[in-house]
């Protein structure tokens, strides 16, 4: 195991979080390197380390509290989680309260007057154009000619008669 | 930090709160009040490392407890408990810290109010020097703090860690080598010497 490996995983030795068989081969670099052992002994000096704790009068008033807050709860209904309609109210005011009042009011209405305006316009130019569609065009509806029988297509006026270069022949 | 260091990490996963979570089997209410005692000093604990404020720390031990109370997956077989009550306090405080750094600007013009009681702190984590690491944790990233406090201040594992912060073991282990490797460097740049002579007395 090379400086690099062992200096990797040092943190983790100290914390007793390696296999035995890793643990034992960074042992055996450490004590063998000088500058790993250096940097594993600054490490091991900045260790954080948990004291005795609160006090017992602080550990037991903060119990006394979290049990009054518990039995609280318990006598209060679960508080039903905000609708999305709710929940866009709530963000539309935080926005409001980070923006000056009138300002942030105007900006407001006028988003959604300029919504609804776009939401009309859009609706009667979609309108307007399907009457212009139904009233002024011949709707075509493409098919094969072979699909569609010729007599379809001849007024009942017609009346069949023999080709004019059959009539004319000898 | 590769697979082979990750695959040299040893911790296994058990479940702890086994005994609770079939006592919730019988009656929900008094297994509530089992996580409440099984837990309350350490949530408590680890909200005032992270908050250095009693009161604070309280308020959010009281919510998290209430949320737990609400969880209605809390009792499934395979729901990790301690974990969960973890996370949902670390979000809580680091909630409280992002508000205060908002705030900074405007309570910088008002009157200085000492509320982190450097008395009761210097009680919680011991000596002198352990109130020396604990402010210089304060000049390590949000990140950094919070994986040494879950570490170091309420002890526990890699697995758990990576639990609590939903993150890879490998990556529990890589962000921990960094995050004290840059507290060595804080405490270098405070002059805190970290000599043989210190380890042995820290030790002793």
């Amino acid at each position: 195991m090379n400086c690099r490996e062992t200096q990797s995983l040092l943190v983790a030795w100290q914390d007793g979080e390696l296999s035995p068989g890793t643990s034992a081969r960074i042992s055996e670099h450490v004590s063998a390197c000088p500058s790993c052992r250096e940097i594993e002994m600054r490490l091991r000096a900045a260790t954080p380390m948990a004291g005795p704790g609160l006090p017992n009068d602080l550990r037991r008033l903060a119990w006394d509290r979290i049990d009054r807050a518990l039995e609280l709860a318990r006598a209060t209904p679960t508080p039903v989680p905000p609708s999305a309609l709710e929940r866009l109210g709530g963000h539309l005011g935080a926005v409001n309260e980070r923006v000056p009042l009138p300002f942030g009011a105007v900006v407001g209405y006028a988003m959604v007057l300029g919504l609804a305006l776009a939401w009309g316009a859009s609706n009667w130019w979609t309108a307007n154009l399907l009457r212009a569609e139904v009233e002024g065009r011949r709707i075509v509806v493409e098919a094969p000619a072979s699909d569609v029988p010729a007599a379809q297509f001849r007024p009942a006026s017609y009346a069949p008669t023999a080709p004019e270069n059959e009539s004319s022949a000898p | 930090m590769g697979t082979e260091s990750a695959a040299a990490l040893s911790g296994v996963f058990t479940d702890e709160d086994e005994d609770i979570k079939r006592l919730s089997r019988t009656n929900r209410r008094a297994a509530v009040d089992a996580v409440v005692r099984r837990y309350r000093d350490r949530i408590l604990h680890h909200a005032i490392y992270v908050l250095k404020d009693y009161q604070e720390a309280v308020d959010v031990t009281q919510e998290v407890f209430i949320k737990a109370m609400r969880e209605p997956r809390l009792f499934d077989g395979e729901f990790r408990v301690k974990a969960w009550l973890f996370r949902v306090t670390s979000n809580l405080c680091f909630n409280i810290v992002r508000d205060r750094r908002r705030r900074t600007n405007i309570l910088d013009a008002m009157p200085k109010v000492d509320r982190y009681m450097p008395d009761q702190i210097e009680n919680i984590v011991g000596d002198e020097r352990q109130v020396v690491i604990l402010g210089a944790m304060d000049k390590l990233t949000g990140e950094h703090k919070e994986i040494l406090s879950l570490r170091y201040y309420s002890d526990l594992s890699y697995n758990e860690i990576a639990d609590v912060l939903g993150i890879k073991l490998g990556t529990v282990m890589s962000r921990l080598s960094r995050a004290k490797g840059r507290l060595v460097e804080v405490l270098d740049e405070l002059g805190v010497v970290l000599d043989e002579d210190t380890v042995r007395k820290v030790l002793a």
